[in-house]
C-alpha cells in the first residue's frame, strides 16, 4: 500500500517539480550558452580581483562567472526554496487543507504516510536535478562549454542533496507540529542563516565555522572541479536521516490536526 | 417513522469473537485540550447491528470523540475499543474494518471524483468496482469532474462512496448529511437501513435530531464533552409531549380537559383550545368530541424540543429554559412556551449521569 501512497504523492508534486526543473534547466541552458561571450568579458573584469573576492562572486569556477553564479547563487537558492516549501506542505499541508482527516482514516500507518511523502520529495528533487542537468549538459554540448557534463552532474547532485537535507528538515518540523507555515518559516530562516554563515564566515577568516553550514557542503566542496564528494554528500544524508528520525517519532506521538 | 429490526445483536460472522464485542465501547474516555475537556469521562456502548445517533450541538465533542476512536487524537485518559480492538494498539486493524466520513470533508481539489475513489480504494487494497459504480449511481454522484469544481453535496457523495465501498462492518459518519439534497438524503437513509439489515453497524453523528430520527435505533446526546443521555428513539417518542389544537363550533368550558389524565398546559380561549398530552390521545379526543369539533391540528415537534432542552441543560447547570429560548425558528408556529418546562422535566428524568 506504500506504492499507492507514493504514486499519489508523486502525482501531486509532478507539476511543481517539472516546472521547477524546466525553469532551472532553462536558466542553466542560457547560462552556459552566454558564458562563452559574457563569461569572457566577465573573466577579464574579475581576473585582477583578489582570490577571496573572486570566490565570493563565483568567478573562480570552471566555466567562469556565469556558471559560477548558476551553481553558487541562483540555482542553490531556488532549489532550496522549492525544497523548503514542498517539504513544509508535504505532510502538514494535508492537515492545513483538512485532507488528513480522511487520509489518516485509511488503513495505512502514519509512518508509511510520512515516508511516502519523503519518498515523493526525494523523487521530485531528483527530477528537478535531472532536468536542470540535462538542459545544461545539452547547452554544454551545443555551445562547447569548457565545463564537462560529468562535472555539471556532480554540481547538480550536490545541489539536490543540499535541497533534500532542507526538505527533510521542513518535513520534520511539519511532522512535529502539523503547521506548514511554521515549518517553512523555521526551515527557511535556518536556510538563510546557514547560507549567510557559509558565505560570510570565510570572508571573516572563520572558515572552520562555515563548515557547520549545510551550504558549505554544496558550495564549498567544489564539485564542478573535483566531482562528487561522497563525504560531503554523507553530511546531507546524515542531516536528512536525523530529520526523518525526529519526524517519524514526533509524527507518531502527536494529535493530528484538521 | 423509525424502523426496527427484530434483533439488534446480530453476529456478523466476521473475524470470530471480535464480532461479538460491542461495535464501539468507551470507558472514561477523556480528551483535554489545555483547560478544555473536549471529551469528558465518556462511557458509551454501541452494539453491533444498530444505527446509533450521536447528537449534540456544534462543539459538544462529537468529532473529537470520533477522532479519538480513529487514533487521529490520543486520549488524555480512559480507553476505548472498536470492534473489540483497542484504539491505540490496533488502529490499523480497526481502520481496515470501518468506513469513515469526516465532518467538514476535504478532498484533493485537483483529482477527479473517480481518481479520488480509486486512490482510497487502492489504499484499501482494492474494492469491488461494480459496487462503487452502484453506489455512485444510487447517490447520483458525478465522478468525472475535478473535486475542486464540486458543490459541497457532490463532494460529500464522494466521501460517502469512499466510506461504503468496502462494505465495512462499522460506518462512522460525522455529519454526513452536509449539503445533500433531500432526495439524496432519503437514498442515504435507505443505504443506512440496508447496512443495519446486513448486521453491520452505523455510528451517525449529527447536530440535528431530524437527520437521525428516522433511521437511528438509539441516540446518545453529548454536551460539553459529557454524555447527557442515551435513549431509544421510540422511547423518546413515547415520552415526547404531543399537542393538539381544537377549533370548536362554539365556546367550550374552561375545565373541558381537567379530568383527562395526561393532559396539561391546557389553554382554552372561547372556541379555541390547545392541549398538550403525554400517553394516549384517546382520552383527550373523547373529552373534546363531547363538543362539536370543526378542526383539529396535531403537533408532533416536541421531540425536537426535548433535544433542545438537553442541549441547553446539563447535570451541572440545571437551568430551566424559558419559552422564548425554546422557540426554535424551525417551528415558528409552535407555541413552545408551555411545552418547555415539560421537556425540561423529561430531561431530568432521563439523566444517566
Amino acid at each position: 500500500m506504500s506504492a499507492e501512497l507514493l504514486t499519489h504523492e508523486a502525482r501531486q508534486r509532478r507539476t511543481a517539480g517539472t516546472v521547477m526543473g524546466l525553469a532551472l534547466g532553462a536558466f542553466g541552458f542560457f547560462g552556459i550558452a552566454i558564458s562563452g561571450s559574457v563569461g569572457d568579458m566577465f573573466d577579464r573584469l574579475t581576473q585582477d580581483m583578489p582570490t577571496a573576492l573572486q570566490a565570493f562572486v563565483g568567478a573562480d569556477v570552471p566555466g567562469g562567472y556565469v556558471v559560477g553564479e548558476i551553481f553558487t547563487l541562483v540555482v542553490p537558492i531556488a532549489i532550496v526554496a522549492y525544497a523548503v516549501i514542498a517539504g513544509s506542505s508535504a505532510l502538514a499541508g494535508e492537515e492545513r487543507d483538512g485532507t488528513m482527516a480522511i487520509l489518516s482514516a485509511q488503513p495505512v500507518t502514519r509512518t508509511r504516510v510520512l515516508w511516502a511523502k519523503a519518498g515523493s520529495l526525494a523523487l521530485s528533487l531528483a527530477a528537478v536535478g535531472v532536468l536542470f542537468w540535462g538542459l545544461m549538459a545539452l547547452a554544454g554540448w551545443m555551445f562547447d562549454s569548457d565545463l564537462p557534463a560529468a562535472k555539471m552532474a556532480a554540481g547538480a547532485v550536490h545541489l539536490v542533496f543540499l535541497a533534500a537535507a532542507f526538505a527533510a528538515i521542513a518535513l520534520a518540523v511539519g511532522a512535529a507540529t502539523g503547521r506548514p507555515e511554521l515549518a517553512s518559516s523555521v526551515t527557511g530562516g535556518l536556510a538563510v542563516a546557514a547560507y549567510l554563515a557559509s558565505t560570510m564566515l570565510p570572508l571573516a577568516g572563520l572558515d572552520r565555522w562555515a563548515e557547520l553550514s549545510p551550504w558549505y557542503y554544496a558550495l564549498g566542496s567544489d564539485p564542478l572541479r573535483g566531482g562528487v564528494d561522497l563525504a560531503h554528500l554523507g553530511v546531507f544524508a546524515a542531516i536528512a536521516a536525523a530529520a526523518m528520525a525526529i519526524a517519524t517519532i514526533t509524527f507518531n506521538r502527536r494529535d493530528l490536526r484538521g | 417513522m423509525t424502523e426496527h429490526t427484530a434483533t439488534k445483536h446480530h453476529d456478523t460472522g466476521h473475524r470470530g469473537s471480535a464480532a461479538r464485542s460491542p461495535a464501539i465501547r468507551t470507558s472514561g474516555l477523556t480528551k483535554q485540550f489545555g483547560d478544555l475537556a473536549a471529551v469528558d469521562d465518556l462511557d458509551l456502548q454501541v452494539e453491533v447491528g444498530e444505527i446509533f445517533g450521536f447528537l449534540g450541538p456544534n462543539g459538544a465533542g462529537k468529532s473529537t470523540t470520533i477522532r479519538l476512536l480513529l487514533d487521529q487524537l490520543r486520549p488524555t485518559s480512559g480507553a476505548a475499543d472498536v470492534l473489540g480492538l483497542g484504539i491505540g494498539t490496533d488502529s490499523l486493524k480497526i481502520r481496515r474494518r470501518i468506513g469513515y466520513v469526516p465532518g467538514d470533508l476535504a478532498l484533493y481539489p485537483k483529482m477527479t471524483g473517480q481518481q479520488t475513489i480509486d486512490y482510497f480504494a487502492d489504499l484499501r487494497g482494492g474494492v469491488d468496482p461494480a459496487y462503487v459504480a452502484e453506489l455512485a449511481e444510487r447517490l447520483d454522484a458525478d465522478l468525472t469532474r475535478k473535486v475542486g469544481e464540486y458543490s459541497t453535496g457532490n463532494r460529500q457523495k464522494i466521501g460517502l462512496i469512499q466510506a461504503f465501498m468496502h462494505r465495512p462492518e462499522l460506518l462512522i459518519l460525522d455529519e454526513p448529511n452536509a449539503g445533500l439534497d433531500p432526495l439524496v438524503q432519503q437514498t442515504f437513509q435507505e443505504m443506512l437501513r440496508e447496512v443495519r439489515a446486513q448486521g453491520r453497524t452505523v455510528f451517525l453523528s449529527s447536530h440535528t435530531l431530524s437527520e437521525v430520527e428516522r433511521v437511528a435505533d438509539r441516540v446518545g446526546i453529548i454536551r460539553h464533552g459529557r454524555l447527557v443521555v442515551v435513549e431509544r428513539i421510540d422511547e423518546l417518542k413515547r415520552k415526547a409531549i404531543s399537542r393538539l389544537d381544537f377549533e370548536f363550533a362554539g365556546p367550550v368550558p374552561a375545565d373541558l380537559f381537567d379530568a383527562v389524565e395526561g393532559a396539561h398546559d391546557v389553554e382554552i380561549d372561547g372556541a379555541h383550545a390547545e392541549v398538550a398530552y403525554t400517553g394516549s390521545v384517546n382520552s383527550v379526543l373523547r373529552a373534546a368530541t363531547r363538543h362539536e369539533v370543526i378542526a383539529l391540528h396535531s403537533r408532533d415537534a416536541d421531540l425536537e424540543e426535548i433535544f433542545l432542552a438537553y442541549y441547553r441543560d446539563s447535570a451541572e447547570t440545571p437551568a430551566v429554559p424559558n419559552g422564548d429560548a425554546l422557540t426554535d425558528s424551525s417551528h415558528p408556529a409552535h407555541g413552545s412556551g408551555p411545552a418547555a418546562p415539560r421537556a425540561q422535566a423529561v430531561t431530568q428524568d432521563n439523566h444517566v449521569r
